[in-house]
């Protein structure tokens, strides 16, 4: 079964048009992000990879509305929305939970802002425990949870504040590999599920074409986008397609584009290492 | 393909040290109890035999049976200054915590106490309590004031650190959650401040008791302090080690209770601590 890739009938859920953020960097402007053109659809799944230093998190942190662009406009469910923040969810790479809450009352953080009853929200985070493969743990801390638990326990918590977009920044950049394949293919089967909006971010193109509908090849700084590749591999998918001809070849081309991008912004570092040193200053990171 | 099944996991990391109970303790209490045991012999050997005054140097063995014979009078003396103690104590983490909690919240408070928070500690404290004998006169109040002076700036201190500790990224996070700022501040600065303030709690309270000693020596009517004056004036030496090890084992014992309050206040506090113990170990 195939989704329909884009739903032209209802508009995007989330559409950036020409969004650039211009930072200042002792006196030097940086570009950072550079006319971004991007659209994600209503139950969509989307993925951006891109170098290091490509601006990813900026532009998590634009969309989220935790920073505003310097130009360009982001439009939520065909709206500008200026006050943004909170409306759109948002998972970074460090899983962030509370230390001093349980897993269960970690969940259900969002709701709880929200003004939600607690006893009402952990009703309903005791509903999706199970799949979120947290069942038993609800009275555990976080410190006593393992990598992959945790990582969950803050998709739940996304998952539960039930906003109109999940972005999930590197989620499984962390974990080690085999976890991170059972976390991938934990995510198809939730997100099937779940139908959730959502837009990633990885540093894997594995994960990217095993996931998304369409994926987002952005360049070194200033980020722009320079490819954009539907993916239309069957669903449901498992990790087995990753061998398969069709997904061989997307993946070539995708890692060709960005090896392009990787030397570039290797000179580029070294750029700057160059110049940093020239003026005495700290090397810019 | 079922989609309740969640992926597979590393199972639950066990928490338990792999000793029994009563060899963690032996191996927690032996070690100080001998050195004090043999410490303790040592002195009533090395008294007994060079024939020191026993009014300049008494052995354990006479301060024992001062405890003994005086145990009544020690026991309301100890009364006093625990009041003191316990009283000067309170107010200083009542003040303390408010005071921290404003200075995080508001930077024109921080702007106009901070200041004034470091200063404090600057004065010493036993230049002031004569003063605060002429103000308020022999009884409780000084000396819970000299106690409280003394403990409310770890306590301040301490606070103000944690309530700044949280990383802007959690911040983000809440916000990205619709948090708006009393909200970051009730559930999430408040919280983190926990283990800070126990932190500086704990300093407080073992100074609390030298503060409550400080104030009694200046000009009181009862208390541990005022006993060690009086007696070494008629130089009831004994008595006066009596007072010393009743002021310590006070201060211990308050120390002890502060740890292990924060044993049931923050249990997740502890979870991470040994959690991390137990990385470091294996």
């Amino acid at each position: 079964m195939e989704r329909p890739q884009v739903q032209y009938s209802s508009p995007p859920k989330i559409e950036l048009k020409g969004v650039s953020k211009h930072f200042s960097m002792n006196g030097r402007p940086l570009h950072v992000l550079e006319k971004i053109d991007l659209c994600v659809g209503d139950g969509d799944f989307v993925s951006i990879i891109g170098p290091s230093g490509c601006g990813k998190s900026t532009l998590f942190n634009i969309i989220s509305g935790l920073e505003e662009p310097t130009e360009g406009t982001i439009l939520v469910d065909g709206q500008e929305m200026p006050h943004r923040l909170g409306s759109v969810g948002y998972m970074p790479q460090k899983d962030l939970l509370l230390p001093w809450r349980t897993i269960l009352d970690n969940a259900i953080l969002g709701l709880e802002i929200q003004g939600v009853r607690k006893s009402i929200a952990r009703k309903e985070a005791l509903r999706l425990l199970e799949e979120f493969g947290l069942r038993g743990f609800e009275t555990s801390y976080p410190a006593s949870l393992s990598g992959g638990m945790k990582q969950r326990a803050a998709l739940l918590r996304t998952v539960l504040a039930d906003k109109k977009v999940m972005l999930l920044d590197e989620p499984f950049g962390a974990l080690d590999a085999l976890t991170r394949t059972s976390m991938q293919e934990w995510l198809l089967r939730i997100w099937d599920v779940l139908r959730k909006t959502i837009l990633f971010i990885t540093h894997d193109v594995d994960e990217a074409v095993l996931l998304s509908n369409r994926v987002y090849v952005l360049t070194a700084r200033p980020g722009r986008v320079k490819l954009v590749k539907d993916i239309r591999l069957p669903r449901p998918r498992t990790y087995d397609m990753v061998t398969s001809a069709a997904f061989v070849e997307l993946k070539g081309e995708l890692l060709e584009a960005i090896k392009e991008e990787r030397i570039r912004a290797l000179d580029e570092e070294s750029l700057w290492v160059a110049r940093a040193s020239e003026h005495g200053g700290r090397k810019w990171t | 393909m079922d989609v309740n099944r969640p992926p597979p996991t590393n199972s639950r990391i066990d928490v338990s040290l792999g000793q029994t109970r009563p060899l963690a303790m032996a191996r927690d209490w032996l070690p100080p109890a001998g050195i004090i045991l043999t410490a303790l012999i040592l002195w009533e050997v090395v008294a007994r035999a060079t024939r020191v005054p026993r009014w300049l140097l008494p052995t354990p063995t006479d301060i024992g049976s001062a405890m003994a014979s005086s145990w009544e009078l020690l026991l309301k003396h100890t009364w006093v200054t625990f009041q003191e103690v316990a009283l000067g104590f309170a107010v200083s983490l009542i003040v303390g915590i408010g005071l921290a909690l404003a200075i995080a919240y508001s930077k024109v408070v921080e702007r106009g106490m901070y200041p004034f928070v470091i200063a404090s500690q600057t004065i010493p404290i036993i230049a002031i309590a004569p003063l605060l004998l002429i103000w308020f006169g022999y009884g409780l109040v000084p000396k819970v004031i000299v106690v409280a002076l003394i403990c409310f700036f770890p306590i301040v201190v301490n606070m103000v650190d944690g309530l700044r500790s949280v990383e802007p990224e959690m911040l983000n996070m809440m916000r990205t959650l619709g948090a708006v700022r009393w909200q970051l501040f009730t559930k999430v600065q408040i919280p983190a401040s926990l283990p800070f303030l126990f932190s500086g709690t704990k300093i407080a309270i073992a100074v609390s008791v030298i503060g409550a000693v400080i104030g009694e020596w200046v000009g009181a009517s009862a208390g541990l302090g005022y006993f060690m004056v009086r007696s070494a004036s008629q130089f009831l030496t004994a008595r006066v080690f009596a007072a010393i090890f009743i002021l310590s084992v006070m201060g211990v014992l308050l120390f002890a209770a502060v740890a292990i309050s924060e044993r049931y206040i923050l249990p997740w506090y502890h979870t991470e601590k040994r959690q991390k113990a137990m990385a470091r170990e294996s």
